[in-house]
């Protein structure tokens, strides 16, 4: 079966809503993600065009301005939670791995 | 020099990896797809090179969209900007090509190719159970019968061909059905590791059962004798043909003029519908004149190998014969049935046989068979007896230079119905009058040589 919609979040959705928290252009985000992560996570433009439609369906992101087919969207109150709540899993992760490994990685 | 090229290849719905594979197949060998219609994909010559390319399916647009919808447009901008450029485009399919050697995929998380073509699926898998159904009911009745009469089932152009398509049908479906939610399983497996599985799809299957109906075909029109019987069916053909090419002319017609989805749906309908009353109408009303005028027949006209006149002694023109014969590679049928003409006042003692030639052995047994049980339950059902009671007993086959005779007993009552056995060939015979050994050796020497 599929993962529940958005009850955790890939990697890619992670930092497509990273990227929204300031007003962006959606297509500029396929530019900014590999930037940011120095080309470690790369969207690929029909996977960036679906996750954008399913985050504005599902609120988490709302359209700003639409510029013929230019459109820029921003996170909302709904889709900061959800980055939170994510960003709150991965620290714990962290947490999870010090307690059993050390900070330094060493156990 | 070639500059286009067509070709068909029936892809499964699901199969993008197939057609993205035999895209890049054909751009290294210098054709790159431009057009995408229900009659084949359209190509354009070009360099050979080697391009990457991907097939996206969007449910929401219509095939009868002229142009991409704004959704896909905006999908189209996306995708251009990582080098990504639109081939071809069908209504809910776009094709994609990239010229890089290692590009950037469109779709990046496996989960939501699975979710585009679970879309496609969901539209799709209904058609696909309607033909299931359909399929089963055909070709599994067609089965049956198959097993219980063979004569019957293998004498009938028409449900030969009916049955053979149901069961092409049925395989092609459950098949193809099978083969994509086995790689919908997988795929998830595999997707929950954030890996792409490759879709295989059942194309060359397809292949097999078109062939298999072609050959369906050719079976049934050398089979069927009527000729009106083949002027109906093959005007259907040619019918359905017609229509099918001219419902994809004006779809491409009102698409190439820019009509709206609506505009172009309306009239391809509108032609659809009027062409096909017109054709089918045309010609049911050209086969009813055709019977009417004498033109065609839709019964052989065959001579009867044996008459009850050659029996009894009495003027052929006093009976009305009737012969009606089916011939197959497997077996030949002849049903005969002698009975008093209409304008006779005396009434003349009938009789009726059928004579089955068996060409294949292995079937020879279930044709007998079929022959014994037919009249035991035909019995039994009048009688309202238990099937014990009514039956075929072996009788001295001498008398009829036979191999084996049986008699029909009806409670202990030998009646005047015989099953008669010659290699290769069997015959079941029914007359109103007590036989003598006399009448017996003719329908003997008659019937074995037929």
């Amino acid at each position: 079966m599929p993962r529940a919609k958005f009850q955790t979040l890939t990697e890619q959705m992670y930092y497509v809503l990273l990227c929204l928290s300031r007003e962006n252009c959606g297509m500029d985000v396929m530019d900014q993600i590999p930037a940011m992560t120095n080309g470690r996570v790369r969207v690929g433009p029909g996977t960036l065009y679906n996750l954008l439609e399913q985050f504005v369906e599902a609120e988490m992101i709302r359209e700003t301005r639409c510029e013929g087919r230019r459109r820029s969207y921003i996170l909302t109150e709904k889709g900061r939670a959800r980055l939170d709540e994510e960003y709150r899993r991965i620290c714990q992760q962290q947490k999870d791995y010090e307690a059993m490994f050390g900070k330094d990685g060493t156990p | 020099m070639k500059t286009t090229r067509r070709e068909f290849i029936p892809f499964s719905f699901y199969d993008h990896t197939g057609m993205e594979k035999h895209l890049e197949k054909m751009a290294r060998k210098g054709w790159m797809v431009e057009e995408l219609s229900n009659l084949g994909w359209k190509y354009r010559a070009i360099e050979p090179q080697r391009l990457h390319f991907y097939v996206s399916f969007d449910t929401r647009a219509s095939q009868f969209e002229p142009e991409p919808t704004e959704e896909q447009a905006t999908f189209q901008e996306f995708c251009a900007r990582s080098g990504w450029k639109l081939a071809a485009f069908s209504g809910q399919m776009q094709i994609f090509y990239n010229e890089e050697e290692d590009p950037l995929p469109i779709q990046t998380d496996p989960e939501m190719e699975i979710r585009m073509v679970g879309k496609l699926a969901r539209r799709v898998v209904p058609l696909y159970i309607v033909f299931l159904v359909l399929g089963f009911l055909l070709g599994g009745g067609w089965c049956v019968s198959l097993v219980n009469t063979p004569i019957k089932a293998l004498t009938t152009p028409g449900g030969v061909l009916m049955g053979l398509y149901g069961l092409c049908l049925f395989l092609y479906g459950a098949v193809d059905l099978i083969v994509y939610y086995t790689w919908r399983r997988r795929a998830l497996a595999a997707a929950q590791r954030g890996e792409f599985l490759p879709t295989k799809g059942c194309h060359k299957l397809f292949y097999i059962v078109m062939a298999v109906m072609a050959l369906g075909l050719v079976y049934w029109f050398a089979v069927e004798n009527r000729p009106g019987m083949r002027f109906l069916a093959g005007g259907m053909l040619l019918a359905y043909v017609v229509i099918f090419l001219a419902m994809n002319g004006t779809k491409r017609t009102m698409k190439r003029r820019k009509a709206s989805a609506g505009l172009n749906r309306g009239v391809t309908m509108g032609v659809d519908v009027i062409l096909a009353m017109v054709l089918m109408g045309g010609v049911t009303w050209l086969f009813f004149q055709g019977v009417q005028h004498g033109v065609f027949s839709i019964a052989e006209q065959i001579e009867a190998p044996l008459s009850a006149s050659d029996l009894i002694g009495v003027d052929e023109e006093k009976y009305l014969t009737t012969v009606s014969v089916d011939m197959t590679p497997f077996l030949d049928r002849r049903e005969v049935r002698c009975r008093t003409g209409f304008d006779q006042e005396e009434l003349l003692p009938g009789m009726e046989y059928t004579l089955v030639n068996v060409h294949v052995p292995w079937i020879y047994n279930a044709c007998f068979r079929e022959l014994c049980r037919d009249t035991v339950v035909q019995a039994a059902s009048h009688t309202r007896e238990m099937l014990t009671t009514v039956q075929y007993e072996p009788v001295d086959p001498a008398p009829w230079g036979a191999e084996e005779a049986y008699q029909f007993n009806l409670e202990g009552e030998f009646q005047q119905k015989y099953v008669l056995c010659w290699p290769e060939k069997i015959v079941q015979l029914e007359a109103d009058w007590d036989l003598t050994a006399e009448q017996m050796a003719v329908v003997g020497e008659k019937l074995k040589s037929a």
